[in-house]
């Protein structure tokens, strides 16, 4: 977190030398430092999370250009502002996005599932990620690896009745069994993006 | 989850809901941190279901569009297409499920022999499926895992202690004996990489340097590309550099050791990441004295596998060199 907060700042630095304008925005989100840092960055990471379930691929930059636009405007809507300030900063982000979709979106390509994520040789980002969902496989305990490996075993009919039967052996509900699924698997998703070299928040 | 906001979900998601509606979604989303995730696990499910091609060409049409077009969605959903291929060595036979959703009551018993017929196929087909290679390779994993011949490590092997004995390895075990015969036969069948490579992993562990460089070399030749066949002739390399090294004190093994680095430095341009050519590389810097390079090496390798065995291997050396300094 600290490392985030530290690299948000370099960020600000970047786009517009004002640390004090971040400094009222974290002490306005609590007094205690850690806590606003804790807030500030769970805050991002929605926002930036809204914005890609809207189709925005550049929802980090727009994210942090409406955090921008928020804490310019803090000043004066401090006092005086009522209600929950999320509602507001995500006005601020859908017009953010509405601006940048003018300036640049472009049609995507038909072929969109087959382009490879960077300019990395698909073979290779393959192999790559084969070695590394082994990797990360392997930093699960027992349990949790075979839980995961199970529930991606099964087809289509069969999926579903094997999964009902996992719950129902787990002594779990089927919902709660999804969202310890899910939990494994966002655990692997970051594992994989450290062990593939990618900086980006797993929502 | 409620079915309804299920599935109100997975409409904001393919793009489905009314402006308003999207909304206030949106923003109880950021208000909300137990609805937040309730909405990743839906997002991870509309990947998983696009992965296994069951979405209508509509929902399909959609996905694209709004899903693949974020790299880290894109990322997600090649991770899914892995793991499911992970989870699912074998291919299963597909009349399994047809059988399955088909079999009503009436024909349960015109069908058992069929079903009867087709687990058999089915049992057979898991049983046999392996090809030679693979199962050689599971035959030298056997072989070798209470301990390692040599101190390189050689891609495909699992870790056992490393094992200091002089001269060529005695072939008298059954499973290095089993995988002599299924990697030599796979190897002089189709003459594939996979056959080549492996075969040369199985001299390279029984310490015929020569032939298991012949068989790298050869696989090289038809995939000049491949990290892992770099990675393994440049441990070839570094053992028969340390032989010969041993053997004539006065500056033997040179070459062999600078042709190792070639190999190992390929490796790791080719993928950085590749565990066993950098554990191979510090080893091959400690045979040439270049302690800081070894040091950066070792530390890295921690860095990148920080909880295996081969991992403590790693950070012995590290005091060792730590020590030396």
């Amino acid at each position: 977190m600290q490392r985030r907060v530290t690299l948000t700042l370099l960020y600000f630095h970047a786009m517009e030398p004002d640390e004090d304008r971040f400094n009222l925005f974290l002490s306005w989100l609590s007094s205690d430092r850690d806590e606003a840092g804790r807030k500030y960055e769970d805050m991002r990471r929605r926002l930036i999370f809204m914005l890609e379930c809207r189709g925005c691929n550049r929802a980090e930059e727009i994210s942090d250009v409406a955090l921008d636009r928020f804490m310019k405007r803090l000043p004066e809507i401090q006092d005086t502002y009522k209600g929950d300030p999320m509602a507001y900063l995500c006005v601020i982000a859908r017009n953010v996005q509405l601006e940048y979709m003018r300036k640049t979106e472009q049609p995507l390509p038909d072929n969109i599932d087959k382009i490879p994520i960077d300019e990395d040789d698909p073979d290779e980002l393959e192999e790559l990620m084969h070695e590394c969902l082994e990797k990360c496989l392997n930093e699960f305990d027992l349990p949790n690896r075979k839980l995961l490996l199970a529930y991606y075993e099964e087809e289509k009919q069969a999926k579903i009745n094997f999964r009902k039967t996992l719950a129902k052996s787990m002594g779990i509900a089927g919902n709660a069994l999804r969202l310890r699924v899910h939990r494994l698997r966002r655990t692997l998703e970051l594992c994989m993006n450290n062990c593939l070299g990618v900086d980006e928040p797993v929502k | 989850m409620k079915p309804t906001e299920e599935n109100q979900i997975r409409d904001y998601l393919l793009g489905n809901l009314p402006a308003e509606q999207a909304e206030r979604l949106e923003e109880r989303l950021l208000r909300d941190e137990e609805f937040a995730e309730q909405m990743s696990l839906v997002e991870d499910e509309l990947t998983e279901d696009y992965a296994r091609n069951v979405l209508s060409p509509r929902e399909r049409e959609q996905f694209q569009k709004r899903f693949l077009s974020i790299p880290r969605r894109r990322r997600k959903l090649m991770m899914v297409r892995e793991l499911r291929k992970y989870a699912r060595p074998s291919p299963k036979p597909s009349w399994f499920e047809w059988l399955d959703t088909i079999l009503a009551p009436q024909w349960r018993a015109a069908t058992a022999a069929v079903l009867l017929l087709v687990v058999g196929i089915g049992v057979w087909r898991v049983t046999v499926w392996p090809s030679d290679v693979q199962k050689g390779m599971v035959a030298l994993n056997e072989a070798y895992q209470t301990q390692r011949p040599i101190e390189a490590r050689v891609t495909g092997l699992q870790y056992a202690p490393y094992s200091v004995t002089r001269g060529p390895v005695a072939a008298d075990s059954p499973s290095i004996r089993r995988s002599a015969a299924l990697l030599q036969s796979a190897a002089s069948g189709d003459s594939s990489v996979e056959a080549l490579h492996a075969l040369g992993r199985y001299y390279l562990l029984q310490k015929q340097f020569d032939e298991a460089i012949a068989e790298f070399e050869e696989a090289l030749k038809k995939t000049p590309d491949n990290a892992q066949l770099h990675s393994d002739l440049g441990a070839a390399l570094l053992e028969k550099g340390k032989l010969e090294r041993s053997q004539d004190q006065s500056g033997g093994g040179k070459t062999t050791l600078a042709s190792s680095q070639a190999h190992l430095d390929r490796a790791l341009q080719l993928n950085d990441s590749l565990l066993a050519a950098r554990f191979n590389r510090a080893l091959l810097y400690e045979q040439t004295q270049s302690w800081s390079s070894a040091l950066e090496d070792w530390q890295k390798y921690v860095s990148l596998d920080p909880n295996s065995q081969w991992s403590e291997q790693a950070r012995k050396k590290i005091e060792e060199i730590q020590r030396r300094e």
